[in-house]
This record gives structure tokens, C-alpha cells and sequence, in this order.
């Protein structure tokens, strides 16, 4: 049943998405890991994902913790909410934006909205 | 007010001829750092350099036509100012230089200090005797503050273990040819100096030396060719509309 598919085009890049899809299947991935399963499907470089992957440590929109291994120390990236959670946060910083921005003109127009929606 | 103070100073050829032939020798000593790049050269440059100001500071009596309040500190504040500023200058510097910055920098940085297989390896291969700090970052960066290796999770995160030691090699090759102690002392000169106008601030012949460390060592440069291709790849990814 696919009632509602997320639109996140203007949010995050493809890239982006895809490594959200790979962190929200297996929880939690090593910046290899993700490399591994991303260049079976398109040509991209493992410099490229741990860009991607520390600018979305500092949106907040995933974690990360130090492994120490046998090899030296590595990044272990876990998604910060689930696939609704993340969602439901996306709208919620839209509309934050939007009040924060128009005031009572925006408070006003969702009440309108959410009354003529009744 | 200066030129009062100035000008009978140097009236006197004994002042007049100190103050010539500090400079000139400063200005041999500068030169021959420049040449040798040895370092004692540099604070006897700057010594010598400022010896006529310290002189001067030691000569400047009560009953010339000066401000009221410097009358009051010439001869017991002013001069002694003028005595210890040199060695106390610097050797504040120095401290700061050597002791201080590398602790603000691992407690800045958030370092910790590391125990790491690869690491060990290339310190022990360059029979350099350094600890290894770590830090928080994705990029892979690593650098030297005097005799500490700081490298990001990065370096490990990405690079392969041969590329890691290569990287290590680099910086330790930095500590070997005291690359560290030769900046702070430029660094010194910039402050104190006017011919510090002079040095270089090109630091590729200090890359290219701890380049050629590395590659001494490891027996060649392919891996820190490779190192440097993914450290530039994720400075490339770094631009916006790149991914």
C-alpha cells in the first residue's frame, strides 16, 4: 500500500535519499558498508558517501559513534528517526519556517485550511 | 616626544656604533639562517635585533625632557622592562610555542590520545618516539604540532592501512626534520622581526622532504599518491553541487 510517498527531492539530494533507504533497512552502517551497496547500483566513490553522510551528522538527520577496531577507528552512522519520524520532522521545521517567517498570517491560513478541510 | 628620546641616544657615536653593528650582525645572522636553516641562527638574529632597543631602554635617564608620568617609571620600571622584555618575550613565546599550544590543540580539538596498530608500525619504522592523537572528523586530516601526530577518524575511516602508514610516515617525517620547530621560530621572527618579510611562507620544499621520508621508508610513493588522490576527492566532494 503506498498511501503516501514522501517527496524529499527538494530537501535531500538522490544520493542522500539512498543512503537514508540503505540506513533506514539496516539501522545502523559503516561508511564502507554503504559504499558496498550503493556501487552495485551506480558509479560512486566512498569520499563522495562520507561527505554526504558527515553533512547529514551535522543536519542531525543521522548519528554517529566511534568503533575502534583492529584496522583503527571508524564511523558507525544509525539513522536519528525513522522513516515517519523523519517526515514528520521535515514538516514540522516547514512549518516552524513558515510561522516564524509570516506570524499570524500563517497561523491564520491553517486555521482557515484546516477548517475548510472539515 | 620620541625624536627627544631618540635623537641624543644616538648623538653618541659609542650608541651610534652599537646600534650599526648589532643590526649588521643581525642581518648576517638572518642570512645565514636563511641559508643553513638552523634555527639558533634565527633568535641570535633576533637578539641581536633587539639588543640596541634594550640598551636604549637602560640609557634613558630621569632628567631628560620626558612626560611627567614616564619620570615617574624611567629608572626603576621602564628600564628594567627594557632589560628583561628580550628573553622574557621570547622565551613566553617559546613556552606558549612548545608547551601550550600542543595541549590547546588536543583540548580544542577534542583529541585523545590513541594506541594504533599502523601508527606503531611507522613510528617504530622512523624510530621516532611520538604519540598519536585522535579527533572527531569524517574528513581524513591529519597534521603535526611539534612532537604529537594528530589524525582525524577520517584517515582510518577511509583510507586502507597502507595509505594510513604513509599518511603517519608524512607527518613523522615532519617531526624528523623539525619542520614544526623551524614555523614556530618564522613564526617568532613575523612578530619581532621586520626581515621576517623576507622568509618564505612556502612550506613545499618541508612537504616535498616529509614526501620523500615517507616514501624512504615504505619504498614507494604509490601510497601516499593514493592517500592524497582520496584526500583530494573528499575536498572535491566538499563543493556545493558535487553530490
Amino acid at each position: 500500500m503506498k498511501a503516501h510517498i514522501a517527496n524529499f527531492n527538494n530537501i535531500l539530494s538522490p544520493l542522500e535519499k539512498d543512503i537514508l533507504d540503505i540506513l533506514w533497512k539496516r539501522k545502523s552502517c559503516r561508511v564502507r558498508e554503504i559504499h558496498g551497496v550503493l556501487k552495485t547500483k551506480r558509479a560512486v566513490a566512498l569520499s563522495s558517501i562520507a561527505v554526504l553522510l558527515d553533512r547529514l551528522h551535522h543536519k542531525n538527520i543521522v548519528a554517529r559513534t566511534i568503533e575502534t577496531a583492529r584496522g583503527g577507528m571508524r564511523y558507525v552512522y544509525s539513522p536519528t528517526h525513522d522513516q515517519k519520524g523523519f517526515e514528520k520532522s521535515v514538516v514540522e521545521n516547514a512549518v516552524n519556517k513558515l510561522i516564524e517567517r509570516f506570524g499570524t498570517v500563517a497561523v491564520t491560513y491553517f486555521e482557515q485550511r484546516f477548517n475548510h478541510g472539515k | 616626544m620620541a625624536s627627544n628620546l631618540v635623537i641624543p641616544y644616538l648623538a653618541n657615536p659609542t650608541h651610534f656604533l652599537l646600534l650599526t653593528l648589532s643590526w649588521l650582525s643581525a642581518v648576517w645572522c638572518f642570512a645565514q639562517w636563511k641559508r643553513t636553516n638552523t634555527v639558533p641562527w634565527a633568535y641570535l638574529h633576533l637578539g641581536l635585533f633587539l639588543l640596541p632597543f634594550v640598551h636604549f631602554a637602560t640609557q634613558i635617564q630621569c632628567d631628560m625632557e620626558i612626560v611627567p608620568a614616564i619620570m615617574i617609571m624611567c629608572t626603576d620600571y621602564l628600564t628594567r622592562i627594557g632589560l628583561f622584555m628580550l628573553p622574557l618575550v621570547i622565551g613566553l613565546t617559546l613556552f606558549i610555542g612548545y608547551a601550550i599550544f600542543p595541549r590547546l590543540y588536543v583540548f580544542s580539538h577534542r583529541a585523545t590520545r590513541a594506541a594504533n596498530r599502523v601508527y606503531d608500525h611507522a613510528a617504530a619504522a622512523a624510530a621516532i618516539n611520538a604519540p598519536l592523537y585522535v579527533f572527531d572528523g569524517q574528513e581524513p586530516k591529519a597534521f603535526t604540532i611539534f612532537n604529537r601526530v594528530f589524525a582525524s577518524v577520517g584517515v582510518f575511516d577511509l583510507l586502507t592501512r597502507k595509505e594510513q602508514e604513509a599518511v603517519f610516515l608524512h607527518e613523522l617525517g615532519h617531526i624528523a626534520s623539525g619542520a614544526n620547530i623551524q614555523k614556530l621560530s618564522r613564526w617568532i621572527l613575523t612578530l619581532f622581526s621586520p626581515l621576517a618579510l623576507f622568509t618564505s611562507r612556502h612550506t613545499a620544499p618541508e612537504e616535498e622532504a616529509a614526501d620523500a621520508f615517507a616514501a624512504r621508508i615504505q619504498g614507494t610513493t604509490k601510497h601516499l599518491a593514493s592517500a592524497r588522490r582520496k584526500i583530494r576527492a573528499y575536498h572535491h566532494h566538499l563543493q556545493p553541487n558535487q553530490n
